[in-house]
């Protein structure tokens, strides 16, 4: 630890060259200005006449809507709803709808929009302006313009703190092996990117690591915990401490001390206390302050105490609770200032790990050479050369919540998981009774090592990950599968039965993955009985193509009880598209009816109204296509119903009604099948070649997987993920690059990343007013 | 009885273990100024998982009216004199005065496709889907700002044994804000009584506490002045946590010797692995702090699906797993337990866990004279599931128990039957709740979203059937 803290002595904080502190400005009432209607008049009249009252006029009130009569003081507040609705509209490029003869021009609506949002926001109304840092507003900045090569930028992030992690935190923990705490970060939840840097650390924080500190106290002070196991299972190697003797002589020394502390031992402390927490030396104020505070802490509480409070406000310091990204290196004419060394290497560090700068980045800080662009792709590309064999092995036990971070790199694995949400197969509960089999741990598994078998080859990544259906299932290592088929051979293996060996000598690799996923790979189809093992893996699975097939994506992408189209469709609209698709609206009765004789298809029908389709249609024929796979994510090409036409229950639910009738002599068990239809359509791919209609979920996912859009979409998605903020029309650049990048190496995503990681948006910071 | 509260306090320490007050001496001056109205409105929320079926809190003789497959058409009100309770409610017969039971709210605006919870929209009236922030304030965090105390809201959750504080999606100070609640019994007693303790190591513990949350504000501070504005504002949020928790220390700490009496004494079901145990602690941590007025609104996440009932002797399954018993609603698909306990059984048993505790709340604020009457007759405490009357929720329906009377604005006593969904006198959450708040003093014209299947002007009115 000593080696980090020395680089980065410079202090992060010290410096005040960054951010001139702009004096307070007392907040003042703040008079409504009335809406100047000459405005009104002269702009938003005719846009409306032109553009709206056709269809929302006084007697054709399409929608029940109508805005001939809306008189134009938005501050008066009687047309509030109103207001907001043409806002909404307008502003997602919802209206005039595609049909209408004419559109207003990209400028048009953006004058029009931010008219009405001033004016609401006059009297308090109207969007909440920080909702497009949120995640789930990313797309409303538009595509084309983006990928135009109309701006120039100059790209930068803001200066800024960012929140770290619950993640960073638990490596925290690890590194100095302290006790498991609560995280002191309250989850932003929701589906979409969990680390964005507009979040904000609370009370409940507070709450939280003061719980925490006096744990970690415990260990840090009194070497409780000194002699643990390691996450290798072997105990610390280095001597045992007895009891109450911290692994820290510093703080030994003021334990022992029989009178009052001298100043050095304080010092000596507080030195070794910011090394361990905050990963640098303290400034020679700091060292004063903090000692001071340590000083007096000690005189009420005695000097086990009194280090514990020093501890508590080490690790509840904004900088041990925020990653600080101010721009402390040299400022250009533009305004814009670059990292410094050491933020360099933290940003670097975290980009790919939980874990504060490796001895490579520091001694790249101390040497002077983390200080160019280059350095920093240098130090990206070592970093991102590095083998997930361990993972791969790692095995699944009832643990393995807590291990899913075995990774390396694991942010780059934990990119994949968020965009697609198959992290979210752990939240969709399903009735045991209904699939004994799932087990949701497994196929996140699986699907993380579908997403990592692809990275490992790295060539036409995103193409590979909507189309591939090389999974993996079940895995384990050559060697073990090797092993253990000896072992069934010899009858020696603990969980095997003889019925293995059968198998065996009748020419079928027997299941070989560990016994605690029970039959979870049902759900690909495969059946213990008849699956022929591949000890070679990633394989070819029938019926799959691309991780939007896979179990994983399926479950995490369906209800309780069903799948899930609209859900689906939504997610393909957002994520591979570029679009929005407006909130479901209030007041909508969003259930489908129950009707145990009806397919999903069918009860959708609801969704085809008028007032339901305009929305719908952009979701349901993009989601219909995964009717070939059940709940489970297991593949189905027909309906099965039983004698009185109703929908006929899951799979195993059939099996086990067939398997009664037979134990119990009953006739057996009747259904009739109808085919499934998968059609579908892809409208907005950006491509008339590849929009229209799809005949089955092949056909769409390969021609999703060629469109520039859908591309340029995940590019969008991993700037994001990697800037912790939305991009805005400055970032084009980066974009451009990163998605030029791409093409170039023939979809490498390592090269993706490190054009990401070099640009501008990465390397940036400048002040925001 | 005319004992003055002090005396009731000292003799109340003696039997639960006590309590002690600070507010108490600005309500004894209420009192005395002959001020009533000045006295604080408390507020007690009881969220419970699995649904609260209208068949096991209708008073015996009414079952048939309760479920929702016989559609009420008209709202009918029906007195709880001479009725007995619902057998799952003995502890609540003695306090039957003090009892509504209400039928027939709808929750729609806060329906989501997931049938098993609303989240936050339970309290908030918005949808909320399963995992993802609150979009608003919540209910109980609304009165809780309109009514600051020392704490302002405090939050209990059954939770597990290793579990200190957790934020269930069930409360919420706005936007992405959701509110802690405490798992750990010890650790709610260290935060609510430990720097009132006169024990001398918890009380130089307070005294580095203090110093620490000094040291912190002076720290963000000098931090903030190196900002930018937008990283500014991040820190401003940051700090106003060390201010609110430096604040509470100071007013704790000025807190009269006088009416200070003692905490209630740790016993074992503090630290239990029985769940139950635990539940029971929160229950006797919230009478002692609302007693002590230390704060005006208490939420309880009283149990959820993956939780079990060990305690009860149901641990065999989960609460999930009890839901989809059959009982006479027949959304059942699981086997019973092995003792032959069925849905309806294991329902009864819950719920009667429930209400016996709600019960001893209520008592306990009952022995408390508080001006002209007791501390119940100024607290309502509320009892509902956040999927409303069953397991697998349409949240058309969101049975609920109240007991107090709000300053005796509200008329008790009393099993209020709505129409059904689907009429046009159908009433919503958001009714119920601006009731809470206009009976708080804090009346308002919305609470929470609109259904827009129902006429909207219902909707921004309290429901007069609850007055007095």
């Amino acid at each position: 630890m000593s080696n980090l803290s020395r680089f980065i002595a410079l202090g992060l904080l010290v410096s005040s060259t960054a951010s001139a502190a702009g004096a307070d400005t007392p907040g003042r009432a703040r008079e409504v200005t009335p809406t100047n209607l000459a405005d009104f008049d002269n702009q938003i009249r005719p846009f409306l006449a032109a553009y709206c009252i056709d269809c929302h006029g006084k007697d054709t009130r399409k929608a029940g809507f109508r805005l001939d009569d809306i008189d134009g003081l938005v501050t008066a507040g009687k047309d509030i709803e109103r207001w907001e609705k043409a806002l909404e509209m307008l502003d997602i490029g919802d209206m005039p709808p595609e049909s209408a003869g004419k559109h207003p021009t990209k400028a048009d609506r953006r004058r029009i929009t931010a008219w009405i949002t001033d004016e609401l926001q006059k009297i308090g109304r109207g969007p909440d302006a920080a909702r497009l840092d949120r995640p789930e507003f990313g797309n409303r900045v538009d595509h084309e313009d983006l990928f135009s090569g109309k701006f120039s930028g100059p790209a930068y992030s803001p200066s800024r703190l960012w929140r770290k992690t619950s993640q960073i935190h638990r490596e925290f923990e690890n590194s100095l092996r302290l006790p498991q705490g609560t995280s002191p970060f309250s989850p932003k939840g929701g589906t979409g990117f969990q680390d964005y840097d507009n979040l904000l650390a609370s009370e409940a924080t507070i709450i939280a690591m003061r719980i925490n500190a006096s744990n970690y106290a415990a260990e840090i002070l009194d070497g409780r915990l000194t002699n643990p196991r390691g996450p290798d299972g072997k105990p610390e190697k280095r001597g045992l401490l007895r009891p109450g003797t911290s692994r820290y002589r510093e703080f030994n020394a003021l334990r022992e001390a029989r009178s009052e502390p001298t100043p050095e031992a304080i010092s000596a402390a507080v030195r070794r206390a910011f090394e361990l927490l905050v990963y640098r030396k303290p400034t020679a104020a700091e060292a004063t302050r903090y000692g001071e505070f340590l000083r007096k802490s000690i005189a009420i509480g005695g000097a086990a105490r009194g280090l514990e409070n020093l501890l508590t406000a080490l690790m509840l310091s904004s900088e041990f609770i925020y990653r600080q990204e101010l721009g402390l290196g040299p400022e250009l004419p533009d305004g814009r200032r670059m990292l410094s060394p050491p933020e360099l290497a933290f940003a670097i560090a975290y980009a790919l790990t939980d874990s504060p700068p490796d001895e490579q980045l520091q001694r790249a800080v101390a040497e002077g050479k983390l200080t160019s662009r280059e350095d920093v792709e240098r130090e990206v590309r070592r970093m991102l050369a590095v083998s997930t064999h361990g993972y791969w092995v790692y095995e699944i036990n009832h643990t393995f919540e807590s291990h899913r971070e075995a990774c390396p790199n694991p942010r780059v694995l934990r990119f994949f998981r968020e965009f697609f949400g198959y992290d979210r197969v752990f939240d969709v509960f399903k009735d045991e009774s209904r699939n004994p089999h799932h087990k949701p741990q497994f196929l996140f598994k699986d699907a993380d090592l579908f997403v990592l078998s692809i990275l490992e080859d790295d060539k036409q990544v995103l193409n590979q990950l909507l189309t591939s259906n090389r999974y993996v299932v079940h895995y384990v290592s050559p060697a073990k599968a090797k092993t253990k088929l000896e072992q069934i051979r010899a009858g020696k293996e603990r969980n095997s039965s003889a019925d293995d060996l059968k198998r065996l000598n009748a020419g079928i690799t027997p299941v070989l993955g560990g016994y605690r996923g029970g039959q979870y790979y049902t759900a690909y189809g495969f059946e213990k009985e008849t699956w022929n093992y591949p000890v070679e893996q990633p394989f070819p699975v029938d019926h799959r193509v691309g991780m939007l097939t896979h179990p994983a994506w399926l479950v995490a992408h369906s209800g309780n009880f069903d799948t899930d189209p609209i859900r689906r469709g939504k997610w393909i609209r957002e994520h591979l598209l570029a679009d929005t698709i407006p909130e479901i609206p209030i007041g909508v009765d969003a259930a489908l009816v129950e009707d145990p004789h009806k397919t999903l298809r069918e009860k959708l029908e609801k969704t085809t109204r008028a007032e339901c389709w305009r929305c719908h249609k952009q979701m349901n024929p993009l989601g219909l296509p995964f009717e070939a796979y059940d709940d489970f994510g297991r593949f189905q090409d027909e309906v099965f119903y039983t004698v009185d036409r109703e929908i006929a229950g899951t799979f195993f639910e059939r099996e086990a009604k067939i398997k009664q009738a037979k134990q119990k002599k009953q006739p057996e068990v009747q259904f009739t099948t109808q085919p499934i239809d998968t059609r579908g359509a892809l409208t907005g791919s950006g491509s008339a070649e590849l929009d229209g209609d799809v005949k089955d979920v092949q056909d769409l996912m390969q021609r999703l997987a060629r469109s520039d859009r859908v591309r340029q979409s995940f590019v969008r998605h991993a700037f994001r993920y990697w800037m912790g903020r939305n991009e805005t029309l400055n970032d084009s650049p980066t974009l451009m690059a990163a998605d030029k990048a791409y093409v170039k190496s023939d979809g490498s995503f390592k090269e993706l990343l490190v054009a990401l990681l070099t640009s501008d948006s990465f390397l940036m910071r400048k002040d925001e007013k | 009885m005319t004992h003055s509260r002090r005396d009731i306090l000292k003799t109340f320490s003696a039997t639960m273990g006590g309590a002690l007050m600070a507010p108490v001496v600005r309500q004894l001056h209420a009192h005395a100024a002959g001020d009533e109205t000045k006295l604080p409105k408390r507020f007690v929320f009881v969220i419970r998982a699995n649904g609260l079926r209208p068949w096991g809190i209708v008073p015996e003789g009414l079952e048939k009216i309760g479920e929702d497959r016989h559609r009420q058409d008209r709202f009918a009100e029906f007195s709880l004199a001479g009725r007995k309770l619902h057998s799952s409610f003995a502890s609540l017969e003695p306090l039957k005065d003090y009892v509504t039971i209400v039928n027939g709210l709808s929750g729609r605006a806060a329906a989501v496709s997931d049938p098993h919870g609303a989240n936050f929209g339970t309290l908030g009236v918005y949808r909320s889907m399963n995992g993802a922030p609150p979009a608003a304030k919540t209910i109980d965090a609304a009165l809780a700002s309109a009514m600051p105390s020392v704490f302002t809201h405090l939050g209990f959750k059954m939770g597990t044994a290793s579990d200190l504080i957790a934020h269930p999606a069930v409360s919420a100070a706005g936007r992405g804000r959701r509110l802690p609640f405490y798992c750990s019994p010890m650790l709610a007693y260290k935060e609510l009584f430990g720097s009132l303790a006169k024990n001398e190591a918890l009380q130089a513990g307070s005294q580095l506490d203090r110093e620490l949350l000094d040291f912190m504000v002076d720290d963000v501070k000098r931090v903030k002045q190196k900002l930018a504005a937008p990283e500014k504002e991040k820190l401003d949020h940051y700090l106003k946590g060390f201010e609110s928790l430096r604040d509470r220390q100071v007013k704790l700490a000025t807190l009269d010797d006088n009416v200070r009496v003692h905490i209630p004494s740790i016993t074992d079901k503090y630290s239990s692995p029985v769940e139950t145990h635990r539940l029971e602690a929160h229950f006797d941590l919230a009478a002692a702090a609302l007693i002590a007025g230390l704060t005006n609104v208490v939420t309880f996440d009283a149990d959820d699906l993956d939780g079990h009932y060990s305690g009860l002797g149901l641990g065999e399954k989960s609460l999930h797993g009890i839901g989809h018993l059959a009982d006479d609603f027949k959304v059942g698909r699981d086997s019973n337990f092995a003792d032959g306990t069925d849905g309806v059984g294991a329902r009864n048993i819950v719920r009667k866990f429930q209400i016996d505790l709600i019960a001893g709340l209520a008592q306990k604020l009952k022995a408390v004279p508080e001006g002209n009457g007791t501390m119940l007759d100024n607290t309502l405490i509320v009892l509902l599931s956040d999927s409303g009357q069953q397991h697998h929720a349409n949240y058309q329906n969101f049975p609920m128990v109240l007991v107090g009377n709000v300053g005796r604005r509200f008329k008790t006593g009393r099993f209020l039957n709505y129409p059904s969904y689907g009429h046009d006198e159908n009433r919503t959450l958001g009714s119920f709740y601006l009731s809470l708040l206009a009976a708080a003093g804090h009346a308002r014209g919305s609470f929470g979203e609109l259904d827009l299947r129902l006429p909207a002007a219902s909707q921004r009115q309290p429901l007069p059937e609850l007055f007095a």
